[in-house]
C-alpha cells in the first residue's frame, strides 16, 4: 500500500462511524458512537460521508458508500425481528419512495416480494403531490373509495384528471392515498395485521386509509436496525 | 399472411436465394421448424439470431413498433432494421411465438426489401433437455440453449444435477440476471421448450418442480406475464417482470428470494 492510501485508510479509521439505509430520496443514518438516528436527503449523502466512515449500508445507494453492503430486504427481515419479538407469524411491508417490499413470516417460513417497476414510485409521488397541492395529511379525511393506481406516475395522472373534473384536490389526494393503501395491503397478500416500515409511517392520512386491517407503523429505521443487528450492534433495542 | 411450415413451401425461396450467387446472411427468430432452419442455414454463409441483443440502438425499433412492445420484439425490430448485410429472414410468427411476433413479421415484410418468411413450429417431439438440468452456470446453460439452434452445444461435460433453484421463463433480454443464480439452478418454461425444439409445447412450458423455489421471469409487456404470474402464485415462487435492462431493484429482489431459500450471499 502506498503512503497516500495508508493516510486515507488511517483517516477512515479515526473518523466516527455510521450505518446507513440510503434510499432514493432519503438516507436513514445511525451514529454508532452517539447512538443517535437522523434522516437526511440522499442528495446530501456526500456531505455526511466526508466526515464519517460508513460501517455498513443498505439501500439503492449502498454500493458506493460502504464495503459492507446488505440487501434491503434482508435488512428489513433482520430489522423486523428486532421489533416484532413475540410473534411467529407476521407481515412487514417497507414503503419506500421508489419501491415497496414485504416479508411475511409464518412459523419460520418466509415469503417475500418486491414491487420495483409497475406499482412503484408511489412514495416519491406522494411527497411531490403533497408539496404541489399543499395537502396536509394530518387534517385530510380518508377517502371513501380509492383511485386505481397502476403506479405512482399513472396514479398522479388520474388524480390530475379528477381535479380537472372539478374534484377538490384534498379529496383527490385522499383517493390517491386510499388507492396506495389498498395496493400495499393487496401486495402484502392481505394479512389481518400489517406492520409498516418507511417514510409513509409518518403520514397519518396513509395510515388511516387502510380498510379491514390493523396497521402498526414501525417507523423509518427498521432497515437501519436490521443493519445494527447484522454488525452485532443491537444491545440497545 | 402466409406461414411457411414445410420444405416444399420453402424451396422456391431457397432457389431464389441461391440464384443470387453470393454469400448469404440469414436472420432468424424464435425456434423455426427444424427442417426449415436446417435448410436455410445450409445455404447461408452467416446466420444471425435476431432475438439476441447485438449492441444496436433498440430505440430504432420505435420507427415501426410502439415503445411498449416487449424488449425481445424491440430487439428483433432494431436488429432487422440495422443489420445492413441481411439477405433474408425467417421469422417465427405463429402459435410458437406470439401475436407481437406475427404483427412485427408482417411489418418487416412491408418495410424491408429482402425476403421475410413467416414460419410456425408446432412440433411436440421433445428432444430432451440435458442442458436445462445440468450443473453448468445458468448463464452458460442459457447461452448453450440459444446457440444450440445453429450449432452443436451439447459437447463437453454436461452432467445432470439435483436442483437447488428453478428459473422459469424465456431467455432474458439482459443475460446478466442469470449471474445471480447458483449453478444448480434448473431451467423451466419456454427456454426448456427451446432446448426440446418444441416452442408450442404449452404443457412443457407449464411444467414446474414444486419442490424447488423458482423464479418466474417474463419480459415486461409480454403476455407470458399472465402465465408467470399465475405459476408464481400457484407454486409460491417469485414473479419477476423485467424490461430491457435488469436494474438494481430487480437484482436485489432476486438476491433476497435466493437468500430466503438458503443461498449464501
Amino acid at each position: 500500500m502506498d503512503s497516500r492510501k495508508e493516510i486515507v485508510t488511517m483517516a477512515k479509521q479515526i473518523k466516527p462511524q455510521i450505518i446507513i439505509d440510503s434510499g432514493t430520496s432519503y438516507s436513514k443514518v445511525y451514529h454508532l458512537s452517539s447512538r443517535a438516528y437522523e434522516v437526511i436527503p440522499s442528495n446530501r449523502i456526500k456531505e455526511l460521508t466526508a466526515d464519517y466512515s460508513v460501517a455498513a449500508a443498505t439501500g439503492h445507494n449502498a454500493n458506493r458508500l460502504s464495503g459492507y453492503v446488505v440487501n434491503e430486504l434482508i435488512a428489513l427481515a433482520k430489522g423486523a425481528e428486532s421489533y416484532i419479538k413475540d410473534e411467529d407469524t407476521y407481515t412487514v411491508v417497507d414503503c419506500g419512495s421508489r419501491d415497496i417490499k414485504y416479508i411475511s413470516v409464518s412459523q419460520g417460513v418466509a415469503t417475500m416480494d418486491w414491487n420495483a417497476e409497475c406499482g412503484a414510485f408511489c412514495g416519491q409521488i406522494v411527497e411531490l403531490l403533497q408539496r404541489h397541492f399543499q395537502c396536509n395529511p394530518n387534517s385530510i379525511q380518508p377517502a371513501d373509495r380509492p383511485l386505481s393506481l397502476t403506479c405512482g406516475i399513472l396514479g398522479m395522472t388520474r388524480m390530475f384528471d379528477l381535479i380537472a373534473d372539478d374534484c377538490d384536490p384534498d379529496y383527490a389526494f385522499a383517493r390517491f392515498m386510499k388507492g396506495l393503501a389498498d395496493n400495499v395491503h393487496a401486495f402484502a397478500k392481505k394479512p389481518d395485521v400489517l406492520y409498516i416500515s418507511g417514510g409513509l409511517c409518518d403520514n397519518p392520512l396513509f395510515l388511516r386509509s387502510f380498510d379491514s386491517v390493523q396497521v402498526i407503523p414501525l417507523g423509518r429505521f427498521v432497515l437501519v436496525d436490521g443493519l445494527r443487528m447484522m454488525i452485532g450492534e443491537n444491545d440497545s433495542q | 399472411m402466409r406461414l411457411i411450415t414445410s420444405l416444399d413451401e420453402l424451396n422456391p425461396v431457397i432457389n431464389r436465394m441461391r440464384a443470387l450467387k453470393k454469400p448469404l446472411t440469414l436472420g432468424f427468430t424464435g425456434v423455426p421448424p427444424e427442417p426449415i432452419l436446417r435448410e436455410a442455414i445450409a445455404v447461408s454463409s452467416k446466420v444471425v439470431d435476431l432475438d439476441m441483443p447485438a449492441g444496436h440502438d433498440i430505440s430504432v425499433a420505435e420507427t415501426i413498433i410502439p415503445k411498449i412492445s416487449c424488449a425481445t420484439l424491440r430487439t428483433i425490430a432494431s436488429n432487422a432494421l440495422l443489420y445492413k448485410d441481411l439477405d433474408w429472414i425467417i421469422l417465427s410468427a405463429g402459435y410458437d411465438k406470439c401475436d407481437g411476433g406475427r404483427f412485427l413479421g408482417m411489418q418487416l415484410q412491408k418495410v424491408l426489401s429482402i425476403p421475410v418468411l413467416l414460419t410456425e413450429n408446432r412440433s411436440l417431439e421433445r428432444r430432451g433437455n440435458p442442458i436445462c438440468e445440468s450443473g453448468l452456470p445458468l448463464l452458460e446453460k442459457m447461452e448453450r440453449i440459444v446457440n444450440g439452434l445453429i450449432s452443436d452445444t451439447l459437447s463437453g461435460d454436461i452432467k445432470k444435477t439435483d436442483p437447488a433453484f428453478g428459473f422459469w421463463g424465456v431467455p432474458p433480454n439482459d443475460f446478466s440476471v442469470l449471474e445471480l443464480f447458483p449453478d444448480n439452478t434448473h431451467i423451466f418454461g419456454w427456454a426448456r421448450c427451446m432446448e426440446n425444439r418444441t416452442p408450442s409445447d404449452t404443457e412443457l412450458e407449464e411444467l414446474v418442480d414444486p419442490a424447488i423455489p423458482t423464479i418466474f421471469f417474463a419480459q415486461a409487456f409480454c403476455p407470458k406475464n399472465i402465465l408467470a404470474y399465475r405459476l408464481a402464485s400457484q407454486y409460491n415462487g417469485l414473479y419477476v417482470e423485467v424490461d430491457s435492462r435488469v436494474d438494481h431493484s430487480i437484482k436485489a429482489k432476486i438476491e433476497a428470494f435466493l437468500w430466503i431459500h438458503g443461498k449464501k450471499l
